[in-house]
């Protein structure tokens, strides 16, 4: 519930923080780039006037340089109207003591004087005719054009002045008129009023025709960014930012006759200045990287922006965490608010559980209470009606030994029978609620498949056989053979679903008990189904669904005559259960029924897995399996063998003298009685305290055996018998003793065990299990 | 509770890549431009078409192996020209828009042709490798479409070693000369040899004299305008006429070998009793190897040696058919501007030239070998003694005149006839320039040339047929008398023909004859089957026949034809014939009577064997 709420809330939580975050993001992106944009905006402007600024200051260092030639230039035109020289040699004096005169130091210019035909005469004497006549326009008294025709191939910008009086002079034989003077300065020398050392001399400065051609550069690089010989071709694939096309920056130039403006060449960013020079018709381009323009402002607006963009991710970040936190709060108290009423419920719930649980353990205590009285009860009950039993059960075996009549030895038979059937009753029901109390422990040993099912079949098969019933003992595909199992519990389950059969299947019909091996669930397990089958009277479809409840039978005209405590079925589920297995049945009325029990049991360790073959073979199964007069043969000599092994235990017995421990006076009459039956006698003491007496001062070898009751009053048979092994009687240790007792469950006989009994032998007393018990104990050996 | 941290993590990340985003964008501003790089393809390679240029004269063997060397996808093809009016062809070129790819002139013709059928070079880097003042000359508003190339110099040539032999000192006036000469005639010695082949000689000798006189003056220049425009008459000439007058009065202008051809010419100066040689020369040693007598170069001499003159003629200039900048041209274009590329380098420039005896060259890097015998003389040429080539806007004027001044040099006329001579022309030509005028409807190839000329020359010869070589480009063959200037060069370009365009065609050129052989129907087609073989090498020229009226031509019939192209052997064998008629003279009585010259002319008048074919 409470992950729901917070996936829901969650979810609800991530839309208003991510719905945030885009607002916010758009917000702050949308202002960084306006601020970006508008500081940029207000840098470029920055750096356009402080270009414009310097490169005025270059322009108008370059006007005063041209200025200064045009000067020269009147000057010679005055010292010619003044000296008037009559003659080439006077002339060539008259140019080289002026070119000293104006620039003693520079020789980067000349003078010479051109006369109307376009001859030209230098301070050296020299002429010639002047290759630029045709540049020479009649009308122009300035101009200024490139030449490179005078003397050698360096390029030299010609300062052409029209002399407003013309000087005749005598050369060889004719008289020439001198129209023009002329100063040629060298392109190279005018580089340094072109470069800027605002820029550390970085700059790149062109002279242009109006029409783009190039006239200088000076440039030295031959890796110049402008190539080819009109510069506009160059201008017009350059990026524009500002003003997008080179057509525009070309409109202001000619409108303002200076332009400058930001251009992009490839990944580099320049300004670009364009100067119309007047009275030139040239252009004085100017470039230089837009590092090194404004660099201090730039640097200032950098940070400036870098530190904007600090505070707004700072600031972002904590508007974010504001938001992420006020939402979470939001979002915490909420279900805090969810989780106070929940808390408020639980508390309701709790209390109300609290109340139940407080009944049930009421109810637990009450039911505990009354199932340790239960138990009581049936512990006493047991006791309490065993002792009658026992005396009924042996004064009717007297009767029908001294009877003579046979009437009176009917009834003595009859007696008999039913005090089997009560005493059969009797201990179901002390079985059953055993298990129900949880008082049922299995006990694990290790045994074999083919012990339990020989045990099985010595148990059964001869009351199969008083009913003309065939029976199979089959075991199919056993591969682990020796088992750690409760034995005796698997044989109470398997005698259970026998004895069911036994009585539900009418006389010479079938009986088999097939175990297999299913599959090992588990390492060092194995999995086991027994299956009874029979194919007696079956049971109803209802009749199946209620099977394994307690005092279940099935009513009908048949199985009314068949005595049945209706426990059975409910202990071997209780006692399946108890082990971990699954039982079930399949029948069909009419038919017959077959139950399967499956049990996991451990394998033996160290036990080979044999294959079934030679299982079979072991357990001569094989000939039963075939068909089934091995069986009958079996059973054949098993009578015989019995009948030989009474004989000779009887003659063991015979003469043999015992103690007896037995409070009850009955009980001791009977037991004489019956030891008497089998040529034995016996000493009766009426409590433990006398046993023990009676043991410690008798001879040695006296009494053969003890046979102790365990409920006697003042000392009861486990403390006598601890008593009469640390006593200092010859035979104390070695003297078999053996619990007679009521006490009949396992604990019982665990208990009298460890008291140092030898055996235990339930009451009431069964003759024969007398006889066997007796003669194990007299000689262990056999 | 996993979920949610899930989304926070996300949260964070969304808010940390908004804002970088932000920021990256306002720092970044655009993305970078990706460069884009066009690679050609092998496939794309192979199919360069070839890159074409006319020789017109120069050899450009070199020039086709730098080309293969540096780029090996680009084909140079040679349009081959040796016909007699090489730049009235590329004049005429540019006035049409029929050039090759490559165009290249001698002259810097009419800036509208330049702007209509050119490229503007202007915007490509190697323009930066030109001289600025050069490229000034060039400059039609803004743009350049020619690119000045390679310069000569004309001068007179004296043999150095004959004067250091007899101790005579270089002239540097015409009085020194005068004097000279008389030395030079005592010593047996002969004083110079003319070159006279074409009239086109005599009238440069003219003006070359001038120059010193008053043709290269402010007034001289303006003059040539004015003239031109039929402003002004030939008076202006008169002191020019005088001086040239000296000149032959002293024995330096003479046509005592004016029968020879220039090579001829030039062999008989080399033989080393010759003082002067006025037109030019391409080596300036006795023999290849530079032994024998060592040659040297001197100025147009003036009166008294202020204005004496070389005079420099721009060789070539180059430039770019506007037609490449089609867009099916793209390839084209990039070839042609990677050749154009190559030929403004220093290497280039030697691969142009050869061993042609141009002196300067245009680009900056270049500076004169110190072998060169211009080196002594180049302070000279730059300080103010250098005149450039007068021929541009006086092609109507050249042949005729030039034939007045070679009358003139060989005695047959007089120096007062000379002016009023060219006022005579000055009228005609501008009489001629109103018309009528002969008109080619179309451009008719070298063959249909041909095929023209052979009618042309059967009909006013009155002869059986005409057999009329062609010239075609043959590998391995240099350029000038190697190549086939006996036969039709290049095409009738369309519009209106002058006599300088008939010129251009005809291979009896501007003042030679028409020639017979007669020789048999079968030996007839015998030569039309085996072509020209000029170079004796079996490479040969192929011939166009034409018949009197289509006629076919018997085997065993005798016929009289023309002939134009053909080995001596075949001379002999046909005992030539000079009709004495002036194949130039034939051209235009004839057109002048056809008037407009078209396809159907050609089709209709037939009786043309093109023996290209049969072969």
């Amino acid at each position: 519930m409470r992950e729901r709420v917070k996936r829901q809330f969650g979810k609800e939580y991530f839309w208003k923080i991510a719905l945030a975050v885009i607002v916010m993001s758009s917000v702050i992106v949308l202002l960084t780039m306006r601020f970006v944009t508008y500081t940029k905006e207000r840098l470029y402007e920055e750096s356009k006037n402080q270009l414009s600024e310097i490169t005025e200051q270059i322009y108008e260092k370059l006007g005063i340089v041209l200025e200064n030639q045009w000067s020269c230039v009147t000057t010679l035109e005055n010292i010619l109207d003044n000296r008037k020289p009559k003659n080439l040699e006077e002339l060539s004096l008259l140019l080289g003591e002026t070119k000293g005169e104006l620039n003693p130091f520079d020789d980067s210019i000349d003078l010479i004087a051109i006369d109307e035909s376009g001859y030209y005469y230098d301070s050296g004497g020299r002429q010639g005719i002047w290759a630029e006549t045709s540049e020479l326009d009649k009308n122009a008294v300035r101009q200024c054009f490139l030449t490179t025709s005078y003397n050698e191939e360096i390029n030299k910008m010609a300062f052409v002045y029209r002399l407003k009086h013309s000087v005749l002079v005598q050369v060889q034989n004719r008289k020439v008129k001198l129209t023009h003077v002329i100063l040629m300065k060298r392109m190279d020398s005018l580089t340094s009023y072109f470069r800027s050392s605002a820029f550390d001399n970085h700059n790149v400065t062109y002279v242009l025709k109006n029409n783009g051609v190039k006239m200088y550069s000076d440039n030295t690089d031959e890796d110049t960014l402008f190539q080819g010989r009109n510069l506009y071709y160059t201008l017009e694939k350059m990026e524009y930012p500002h003003e997008k096309k080179w057509e525009n920056v070309q409109k202001i130039l000619e409108e303002e006759h200076y332009a400058c403006t930001d251009v992009k060449i490839g990944e580099e960013r320049y300004f670009l200045c364009l100067k119309r020079l007047e009275n030139y018709k040239w252009t004085v381009l100017f470039l230089v990287n837009s590092d090194l323009v404004a660099v201090s402002t730039g640097q200032m607006v950098t940070s400036v922006i870098q530190l904007f963009m600090i505070m707004i991710l700072i600031s972002g970040i904590l508007i974010f965490w504001g938001i992420y936190f006020v939402l979470r709060f939001k979002k915490s108290h909420a279900l805090y608010e969810m989780e106070l009423k929940n808390a408020i419920r639980l508390t309701e719930v709790n209390t109300e559980l609290a109340s139940a649980r407080q009944a049930a353990e009421s109810a637990l205590y009450v039911a505990q209470n009354a199932n340790q009285a239960k138990s009581s009860f049936l512990a006493n009950m047991s006791h309490d009606i065993r002792t009658p039993m026992n005396a009924i059960v042996g004064f009717s075996m007297l009767l029908l030994r001294d009877a003579k009549d046979a009437e009176v030895k009917s009834y003595a038979e009859k007696i008999s029978m039913a005090s089997k059937q009560l005493l059969a009753l009797i201990n179901n029901v002390l079985d059953m609620s055993k298990i129900e109390a949880g008082k049922t422990s299995l006990e694990y040993k290790a045994t074999s498949i083919e012990t339990i099912s020989e045990t099985i079949d010595g148990m059964m098969r001869a009351q199969f056989e008083k009913k003309h019933q065939k029976f199979f003992v089959l075991l199919d595909d056993i591969r682990h053979h020796e088992v750690i199992a409760d034995e005796l519990h698997i044989n109470q389950i398997l005698l259970n679903l026998l004895s069911n059969a036994l009585k539900y299947t009418p006389e010479k019909g079938t009986i088999s008990l097939m175990i297999t091996e299913i599959k090992e669930t588990k390492k060092g397990y194995a999995r086991y189904r027994f299956s009874v089958r029979d194919n007696g009277y079956g049971m109803s479809r209802e009749f199946q669904e209620r099977l394994f409840q307690t005092f279940s039978r099935e009513e009908n005209a048949r199985t009314n005559k068949i005595q049945g405590t209706g426990l059975g079925m409910a202990i071997t589920k209780s006692l399946v259960d108890l082990m971990g297995g699954m039982i079930q049945v399949e029948s069909t009325e009419g038919t017959g029924s077959v139950f399967h029990v499956e049990l996991e049991l451990k394998i033996a360790r160290g036990m080979q897995t044999d294959s079934a073959e030679s299982v079979k073979n072991q357990t001569g199964m094989e000939s039963q399996n075939e068909d089934g007069r091995a069986v009958e043969l079996s059973g054949t000599e098993s009578e015989a063998r019995k009948r030989e092994k009474r004989e000779k235990t009887l003659e063991c017995l015979s003469g043999v003298h015992i103690l007896v421990a037995e409070d009850n006076e009955l009980n001791a009459e009977i037991l004489t009685e019956i030891l008497a039956i089998d040529h034995m006698t016996c000493d009766i003491c009426e409590n433990g305290r006398k046993a023990l007496e009676v043991f410690e001062q008798s001879e040695p070898g006296k009494y053969q055996l003890i046979l102790m009751d365990v409920q006697m009053p003042e000392m009861n048979g486990y403390e006598a018998t601890r008593a009469i092994r640390n006593s200092s009687h010859p035979l104390a240790k070695t003297i078999p003793i053996i619990a007679m007792t009521a006490n009949a469950f396992v604990d019982d006989i665990h208990e009298a065990l460890e008291a140092g009994m030898n055996a235990h032998i339930a009451k009431p007393i069964d003759m024969e299990k007398l006889e066997k018990t007796l003669k194990k104990a007299l000689l262990p050996d056999e | 509770m996993k979920t949610g941290k899930k989304r926070s993590g996300i949260l964070i990340r969304l808010i940390l890549i908004s804002v970088m985003a932000g920021i990256c964008l306002c720092a970044c501003g655009k993305g970078h431009r990706r460069e884009q790089k066009a690679m050609l393809s092998g496939a794309e390679e192979s199919r360069h078409e070839a890159i074409t240029i006319m020789d017109g004269n120069r050899d450009y063997s070199g020039l086709i192996q730098l080309v293969h060397e540096k780029y090996p996808e680009i084909r140079l093809e040679i349009q081959s020209y040796q016909g007699y009016n090489t730049s009235g062809y590329m004049e005429k070129q540019l006035e049409t828009g029929i050039m090759p790819d490559i165009y290249s002139t001698t002259e810097i013709w009419d800036e509208r042709w330049q702007k209509a059928h050119l490229i503007d070079l202007a915007q490509y880097e190697f323009t930066d490798r030109y001289n600025e003042a050069r490229m000034d000359e060039t400059e039609v508003d803004g743009a350049t479409y020619l690119l000045p190339y390679d310069l000569n110099v004309i001068s007179i040539i004296y043999n150095k070693s004959l004067f250091e032999r007899y101790g005579w000192k270089v002239p540097e006036d015409m009085e020194q000369m005068r004097e000279l000469i008389k030395k030079i005639r005592e010593a047996g010695v002969e004083v110079s040899i003319c070159k006279m082949a074409f009239p086109g000689n005599a009238f440069q000798y003219f003006c070359n004299v001038a120059d010193t006189v008053f043709l290269n003056t402010v007034q001289g220049q303006k003059w040539q305008n004015q003239f031109l425009a039929g402003e002004a008459d030939a008076s202006a000439l008169q002191n020019c006429v005088n001086e040239v007058q000296e000149w032959i009065d002293i024995g330096l202008l003479n046509a005592a070998r004016g029968e020879l051809d220039e090579k001829s010419c030039v062999d008989k100066f080399c033989e080393g009793n010759t003082a002067f040689l006025i037109g030019g020369i391409s080596r300036f040693t006795q023999n290849e190897d530079g032994s024998g007598d060592q040659y040297a170069c001197m100025p147009y001499l003036s009166e008294d040696g202020s204005s004496n003159m070389y005079i420099s003629l721009v060789n070539r200039y180059y430039g770019l058919n506007r037609e490449l900048l089609n867009p099916e041209n793209k390839q084209k274009l990039e070839d042609a501007l990677h050749v154009l590329d190559l030929i403004s380098t220093i290497e280039g420039y030697e691969a142009v030239i050869g061993s042609a005896p141009s002196v300067m060259c245009a680009l900056k890097d270049f500076s004169l070998p110190d072998s060169s015998p211009y080196k002594e003389v180049m302070d000279e040429i730059n300080s103010g003694h250098a005149a450039p080539f007068i021929y541009n806007g006086w092609t109507s004027y050249i042949a005729d005149f030039g034939y007045k001044i070679q009358d003139w040099i060989t005695g047959n006329t007089r120096k007062e006839e000379i002016i009023p001579y060219l006022n005579e022309l000055q009228k005609r030509v501008l009489q001629e320039a109103e018309g009528p005028y002969i008109f080619a409807e179309q451009e008719f190839d070298t063959r249909q040339s041909a095929k023209l000329v052979g009618m042309i020359f059967t009909e006013m010869a009155r002869s059986d047929g005409a057999l009329i070589s062609i010239n075609e480009w043959k590998p391995g063959i240099p350029s000038g008398n190697k190549q086939n200037m006996d036969g039709v060069n290049g095409s009738i370009l369309p519009g209106i023909m002058k006599e300088e365009d008939m010129v251009t065609i005809l291979p009896t050129g501007w003042n030679k004859t028409i020639k017979e052989v007669t020789l048999t129907g079968e030996r007839i087609r015998q030569l039309m089957e085996t072509g020209y073989d000029r170079n004796h090498d079996g490479d040969t020229y192929p011939y166009i026949l034409v018949t009197r009226d289509g006629k076919k031509l018997e085997s065993d019939e005798i016929y009289t034809i023309v002939i134009c192209g053909a080995t001596d052997e075949v001379l002999r064998e046909g005992r030539v014939w000079d009709t004495g008629l002036s194949g130039l003279k034939m051209a235009k009585k004839y057109l002048k009577e056809i008037g407009v010259l078209s396809e159907n002319l050609l089709r209709e008048d037939g009786g043309a064997d093109d023996g290209a074919e049969r072969q």
